[in-house]
């Protein structure tokens, strides 16, 4: 079972990558090309998953869509961890007013939602992929820190950081050796669930007209494209939902199967 | 004599609640101290003081960083995600004592602890979920051997194991205390296993020191109630085999 989820999760974002690299190098069609004439077809030799209502290739844009939908991911769940992941450990470590000032600041930036970030900074800097990722990776800070501050309190409380205390060992070795190591697995499936909440933001983002412009290839922006047509040519909306939900679902289940494999505990014994 | 460790007068208080409620201790090289006392009397927040872990509200306290503590826990106490090898070895990268152990010695270091309790040095190799009770407290006092201190703290270092496990884990520290010549301070409210190891016995409740002395005068004279109370509750295991309590020890 635990081998079937990083199996299968690996496969999914395997896709997902391999997908994103080989639309850099090559696609059956020019996906932000528009030819009006050949609008709408049905899947064929020619267009395997069928064209869209500018005539553009399915099959080019859903694979080329797997470029933003990686990047903002990543990039956004890395903004997010790097600055959450060391506020949650100083929340988690720290003297008791400075934890309590860390969570006062995270709720006040939890009570911001990722779209309404996105309209103020799209406000400023108009919407693009840039605003789109800034605006969720800022709105994910708090995830990452509350979770990193509720591992380091448990871990924390443990007598092996009282037995590092009695030796000498620094807050700063404390925190390497100790408790980034005990919440790693903690953190690993938060990135993952948090990068699939990303890829669905995102798409609900350039949905929205906040994140990526047309007319470079998103997924969301070919669901919101394709709900028009959604009884007409289901296959349109069809194809990008299961592009978001196997990345999604890919995500989560790797973040599951390397939590198992990262554990000690879990392994089994030699 | 010198003495290792003195508090005067110390006081610990969290919020409205009095931990400690002045207690004046020395403690010297070679000392071999019991401290009981019923739970929530003080013991562990005195240890604590001595450890340098919690800073007292009020007192006076000198202390001598060469200390090291064994938990009552050692599921606790050892990190799941390090090597056994590597948590033996952690005392010795503190800033104190990094320069004097470098990577080698440190390594060869753990190697001999691991076998003066009774571990071979290539199960130093595994992580601690694949040892038994008493094999992770040998760890656990492997590693408070590792950086040689002249103090050893054992707070209640066998009322998590196994009644089997305990003599055995008893005796070693017994023989390591005498081998090593450590200082010893244990907290217990086991009076049976403070009678084996220690010389002399402070009683503690709420905070106070009520009574201490030699463990002998006080185990058979106690001059408190509060004492007496405590021997009294003591269950008298050894007389299911017609010897005394902790006779099945070795001496």
């Amino acid at each position: 079972m635990r081998r079937a989820s990083l199996v299968i999760g690996t496969t999914l974002v395997a896709l997902t990558v391999l997908s994103g690299l080989l639309s850099l190098v090559w696609t059956p069609f020019d996906p932000v090309g528009v030819d009006p004439r050949s609008a709408l077809q049905a899947p064929s030799g020619a267009h395997w998953l069928g064209t869209d209502q500018l005539g553009s290739d399915v099959f080019s844009r859903l694979i080329s869509g797997a470029q933003i939908c990686l990047v903002v991911g990543l990039v956004s769940v890395g903004i997010a961890a790097v600055v959450g992941i060391p506020l949650g450990v100083l929340s988690g470590m720290g003297p008791d007013w400075l934890s309590r000032l860390v969570v006062r600041v995270t709720d006040v930036l939890y009570a911001f939602p990722a779209v309404l970030l996105a309209i103020l900074l799209a406000a400023v800097l108009g919407g693009s992929t840039v605003t789109g990722l800034v605006a969720i990776g800022v709105a994910t800070i708090p995830v990452f820190t509350r979770v990193t501050r509720a591992g380091a309190l448990q871990v924390m409380s443990q007598d092996h950081i009282t037995a590092a205390r009695v030796a000498g060992i620094g807050w700063f070795t404390i925190a390497r050796r100790h408790v980034l190591p005990n919440i790693a697995p903690l953190l690993g499936v938060q990135a993952s669930v948090s990068f699939a909440m990303a890829v669905l933001a995102e798409a609900a983002l350039s949905y929205l007209g906040l994140g990526t412009q047309p007319p470079t290839p998103t997924w969301g922006r070919m669901l919101y494209d394709a709900r028009v047509l959604l009884f007409s040519h289901p296959g349109l909306a069809l194809w990008p939902a299961a592009a978001i939900a196997a990345a999604v679902l890919g995500f989560n289940l790797l973040g599951d199967g390397l939590r198992d494999l990262l554990d000690p505990r879990l392994r089994e014994v030699r | 004599m010198t003495a290792l460790f003195t508090a005067s007068d110390l006081v610990v208080r969290f919020g409205r609640t009095t931990a400690l409620d002045g207690v004046t201790l020395a403690i010297s090289a070679g000392d071999r101290l019991g401290i009981v006392g019923e739970s929530g009397s003080g013991k562990t927040t005195l240890v604590r003081c001595l450890l340098g872990l919690q800073t007292p509200t009020a007192g006076a306290l000198t202390r001598t960083p060469d200390a090291q503590l064994v938990f009552q826990d050692p599921r606790s106490s050892l990190d799941p995600r390090m090597r056994v090898r590597d948590i033996v070895a952690e005392p010795l990268t503190s800033r104190r004592l990094r320069s004097q152990y470098p990577r080698a010695v440190r390594r060869a270091r753990a190697a001999e602890v691991l076998t003066q309790v009774g571990l071979r040095p290539d199960e130093g190799d595994r992580y601690p979920h694949e040892f038994s009770g008493g094999q992770r407290q040998r760890i656990a006092i492997a590693r408070a051997l590792a950086p040689r201190p002249t103090v050893l703290f054992a707070d209640e270092p066998v009322s998590a194991l196994d009644v089997s496990v305990r003599a055995q884990v008893l005796n070693l520290l017994t023989d390591l205390v005498d081998t090593e010549q450590l200082t010893l301070v244990l907290v217990s409210h086991d009076l049976a296993v403070v009678r084996h190891l220690c010389e002399r016995v402070v009683v503690m409740r709420t905070g106070r020191i009520v009574e201490q002395g030699p463990t002998e005068q006080v185990y058979g004279h106690p001059r408190e109630d509060y004492t007496r109370e405590l021997l009294a509750a003591v269950p008298t295991l050894g007389s299911l085999d017609g010897r005394g309590p902790a006779d099945g020890l070795r001496r």
